[in-house]
């Protein structure tokens, strides 16, 4: 409760004494500096206008609409690399606080049974023509992972993810990237002979990432 | 030789009360309505006011005020205050439970017509007393009791669920039992009973039991999760689902979880291994179940992060399960707790019906295994009636006994006996005096625990510290004392006491022990039914008061102590009053005549001092109108509130401030109307309609001779020459 009481009381006949008076402006200012509170203004009483822009918090965006191409012959996490953009914001914080950063966007990948053989596919690698097709999408921020969405469904040719995640950060540089991978997965694993799969008639198809939107949030300590 | 030999006895420094019969001269036998000062003086004491001040209602056309209110005209009886912080104190709550029901905090953005917020549960209920109610009981009880623990405050009563507030919302703490358990089963493609078609998991990384054609088996428990992270305790073991797996597929296992109360926010789905094993035996007992017994492990297989979800598909090999549930660390809220305390990282809570003191595993404040709990003394000793955490123990108060709770959450805590002689009969009456020990009220006066309370060389002993006042004490209400209240006023350095006396059930006399001094003071007219000391800097002393008469009632509400208030409220007056001790000089063959009082006092200004005397302790004072002087020297020629002016003049000086200093204000007197003294009481105090006054010593002149002493003219004593 930030009220003050005045702690000095005067009544007629008393002889006039400054430090009465210098005792009860001191209830006073002895509220400065940090201790006013919601109990010290009236409601509504502060405005947006009155609040300067970033001082409380700072939000990022990027949007991208040029398709990204996940590559299925790694199985390494792909990100902004200088020739594909994957989404990425870099940001500098003056103080410490919090991120919450979130992703939205579709993706599409040929839908296996869409998928002309390229030649006759050998017994070994007729179930991938079946599906088990996987994209995986993260969130890192300074290279520790924020959020995550679950493999997406290999049943569906398009579909669109959402991934959102907190994280305290310390005053200073940070960057936030959006990571990808795809895989094309047997029963033991992921595939990564893909020219053997090729080989064998399976068309290789890369997943593409299309319109997507990266958001981050910095709220200061 | 003087004219008239008399002697002096100076009264420096004076202290507190003293009640009984031979006491030191600088004891009092009455302090009323003053405050030890840290400048070795007593000085007028504080009156209160509500936190907030009245509004204006209707004023005329000149701006006359006609009609006044205060948010706090229609308040409840205020029978429980709490105070908690949130972000290191950035973010304060003063809380508030009504007569009516109500619990509430305050909001002074509001003010001054609206100072409060109706505390609300997480459907946006409010605790109004008609939506959500706080129960309450008019007859004297521990009423409800609180601690905070992560920026949250908990509460309990005895009677209601216990309660945790955040700030935001309150919703229950803890749980009260544990879920229903779930309902398993094997799903099938075509709900026929006759011919069920299996769901078959074909991917060797999925699915339930052995790809071996073998039988499978599993049971499953449940539990509820709240936003703090703390667990029900776990269900009962779900029916026995069993299946039989082929050498090409496995099998998922269909479990229907049960929705939990409004607080769970996740429910944990636990299942034990495969109960049949690579032959298809149902395994009778191994290191990982013993179904022998009836008991298997559990481990963790799911968390639903949500509590809206009946259905779930179990797909998780044996393999992939998690860590084995602790069953035994598992536990709900203790039921009809009483007193609630947090002492390392634990909550103990007792129960208002029996001698159990139950406490958490460590760091889950809301989850009580059932093997933690303490009996605590004899049901013989009265029920427990307090908790506090202080230094390396957690003392527990019973009506007559007190315990130690010691130890730590790792290495195991146990309990030691202090005394099974003196209890504690109030709750709310426990505070902590800095740099003397533990004080609480008991059926036989104020004690106070002092010493290390463990074996460091320092004594650990409970003392009597209502000893100097008898009388006081006997004046006590003792089946009322659960309305007594305690804190700490740390502005002036007192442990403050509200207690019910006499036929009263509710508190009005306030105790005052000024700890740097170790002395009594009294107060009175004080309707405190619950009393708070803001853990801030600004030391804040808060009360709610029982005192309403009707829903629009002067004294209803929240008030706040301070020197800064003219009175005790809108009608009781501030009266200092220092009555010293009865003076003894001797002998009673040798008695005195006391003719002068001085009071050595802080030159205040015009107002007066009045100073009256008791002789021989008898009933009545020597004067009925008591002789009064200005708090100056007679030559002071002071500027004085309410008639000098700014650049005016006093006299013929321009006027100008004052710091008061120590002056001696001189009374003459006289007993000759009365018995010859041998004791002698002499009273200062303000007069009727003033309050301020700082004394500092006192002395008393007395004419002293032994009777029969040779009488001699007094004209020669004066230097006379007439003689006949």
């Amino acid at each position: 409760m930030a009220f003050r009481y005045r702690n000095q009381y005067f009544q007629d006949g008393d002889a006039v004494d400054p430090a009465g008076w210098t005792k009860n402006v001191d209830e006073y200012t002895q509220e400065f500096n940090g201790y006013l509170d919601r109990d010290n203004f009236p409601e509504k009483s502060i405005s947006t206008a009155m609040i300067v822009s970033n001082a409380a918090n700072e939000v990022y965006s990027q949007i991208l609409q040029t398709e990204a191409n996940v590559s299925i012959e790694t199985t390494r996490w792909l990100e902004d690399d200088g020739t594909t953009s994957f989404g990425s914001i870099s940001f500098i914080a003056a103080t410490d606080g919090i991120l919450t950063a979130e992703w939205s966007g579709c993706w599409r990948h040929p839908r296996h049974g869409n998928w002309p053989a390229q030649k006759a596919v050998s017994a070994v690698y007729a179930h991938l023509l079946a599906g088990s097709w996987y994209l995986s999408l993260r969130l890192v921020v300074d290279g520790v992972e924020l959020c995550q969405v679950p493999k997406s469904i290999n049943t569906f040719s398009e579909s669109a993810e959402y991934m959102v995640g907190s994280i305290p950060l310390a005053a200073g540089p940070h960057v936030v990237k959006l990571q990808a991978r795809a895989a094309v997965v047997g029963d033991e694993g992921p595939v990564i002979n893909h020219q053997a799969m090729q080989d064998h008639g399976v068309p290789k198809n890369d997943v593409a990432l299309k319109n997507r939107e990266l958001i981050a949030i910095f709220r200061k300590r | 030789m003087s004219a008239i030999p008399t002697k002096s006895v100076r009264i420096i420094p004076l202290r507190g009360m003293d009640q009984r019969w031979r006491v030191e001269p600088t004891s009092a036998e009455l302090v009323q309505d003053l405050t030890w000062d840290a400048k070795d003086s007593w000085r007028d004491a504080y009156g209160y006011r509500r936190i907030i001040h009245d509004y204006e209602l209707v004023k005329n056309e000149t701006g006359e005020v006609l009609s006044s209110t205060n948010a706090f005209d229609p308040e409840g009886l205020i029978h429980s205050i709490h105070w908690f912080a949130k972000h290191n104190g950035a973010l304060q709550f003063l809380v508030w439970e009504t007569a009516d029901g109500e619990l509430k905090f305050f909001n002074g953005s509001g003010a001054p017509s609206s100072v409060s917020e109706y505390v609300r549960d997480r459907d946006g209920d409010a605790f109004n007393g008609t939506d959500r109610v706080r129960s309450w009981l008019s007859t004297p009880n521990p009423g409800t009791q609180s601690i905070t623990y992560a920026g949250r405050l908990y509460l309990v009563n005895g009677t209601d669920e216990p309660l945790v507030f955040d700030g935001r919302k309150a919703e229950r703490a803890g749980f009260g039992g544990p879920p229903g358990e779930p309902y398993v089963a094997v799903p099938d493609k075509t709900a026929s009973e006759t011919t069920p078609i299996p769901i078959t998991l074909t991917d060797r990384r999925i699915g339930l039991g052995y790809r071996l054609g073998k039988k499978a088996g599993y049971k499953y428990k449940v539990t509820y999760v709240n936003e703090r992270g703390q667990e029900s305790p776990a269900s009962e073991a779900s029916n026995f689902v069993t299946f039989d797996n082929t050498t090409d597929y496995k099998q998922p296992v269909l479990v229907t979880i049960p929705v939990g109360p409004v607080e769970v926010v996740a429910r944990r789905i636990y299942r034990t291994l495969n109960l049949f094993d690579t032959s298809g035996n149902y395994v009778a007992q191994s290191s990982l179940h013993d179904a022998t017994n009836g008991f298997e492990n559990y481990y963790f297989v799911q968390e639903i992060e949500d509590n809206v979800t009946e259905l779930v598909y179990d797909i998780l090999p044996d393999a992939g399960i998690g860590a084995v549930l602790d069953e035994t660390r598992l536990g709900p809220f203790p039921f009809a707790g009483s007193h609630i305390a947090n002492f390392k990282n634990t909550m103990f809570v007792a129960q208002v019906s029996s001698n159990e003191l139950r406490f958490s595993a460590p760091l889950a404040p809301e989850m009580f295994p059932q093997d933690n709990v303490f009996q605590i003394g004899d049901t013989s000793l009265g029920p427990i009636t307090g908790l506090y955490p202080t230094k390396n123990a957690l003392v527990v108060f019973k009506t007559r006994g007190i315990y130690l709770i010691k130890g730590d959450p790792s290495n195991g805590f146990f309990a030691q006996t202090l005394t099974v002689d003196v209890g504690c009969a109030s709750a709310d009456s426990i505070a902590e005096i800095p740099g003397h020990g533990l004080a609480f009220l008991s059926e036989a006066g104020v004690y106070l625990l002092k010493g290390a309370l463990e074996n460091s060389g320092t004594v650990t002993g409970v003392v009597h510290l209502s000893t100097p006042i008898p009388d006081v004490m006997s004046r006590l209400n003792t089946s009322a004392l659960h309305n007594a209240s305690g804190t700490i006023n740390t502005r002036n350095h007192e442990y403050l006491l509200s207690v019910p006396e006499r036929g009263d059930v509710n508190a009005s006399l306030l105790l005052k022990f000024h700890y740097d001094v170790k002395e009594w003071s009294i107060s009175e007219n004080w309707p405190i039914a619950c009393m708070v000391t803001t853990a801030d800097h600004r030391h804040h002393v808060i009360f709610g008061t029982w005192d309403v008469a009707s829903k629009v009632d002067p004294n209803a509400g929240l008030h706040v102590i301070s020197p800064g208030w003219p009175s005790k409220g809108p009608v009781d007056s501030i009266e200092p009053r220092y009555e010293t001790s009865h003076l003894d000089f001797g002998s009673v063959v040798g008695p005195v005549f006391p003719i002068r009082a001085y009071a050595y006092t802080v030159g205040y200004g015009h107002n007066d001092m009045e100073c009256n005397l008791v002789i021989n302790r008898e009933y009545d004072k020597i004067y009925s109108i008591a002789p009064s002087h200005d708090q100056r020297y007679p030559t002071d020629e002071f500027p004085i509130y309410g008639t000098v002016e700014w650049d005016g003049t006093v006299g013929t000086s321009e006027a100008a401030w004052v710091t008061p200093r120590p002056v001696v204000v001189r009374f003459d007197l006289s007993t000759s109307h009365r018995n010859l003294v041998h004791e002698l009481q002499v009273t200062f105090s303000t007069e009727t309609g003033t309050r301020k006054m700082q004394i500092i010593g006192a002395e008393v002149e007395v004419k002293a001779g032994a009777p029969g002493s040779a009488a001699k003219p007094l004209t020669l004593n004066y230097g006379g020459t007439l003689t006949r």
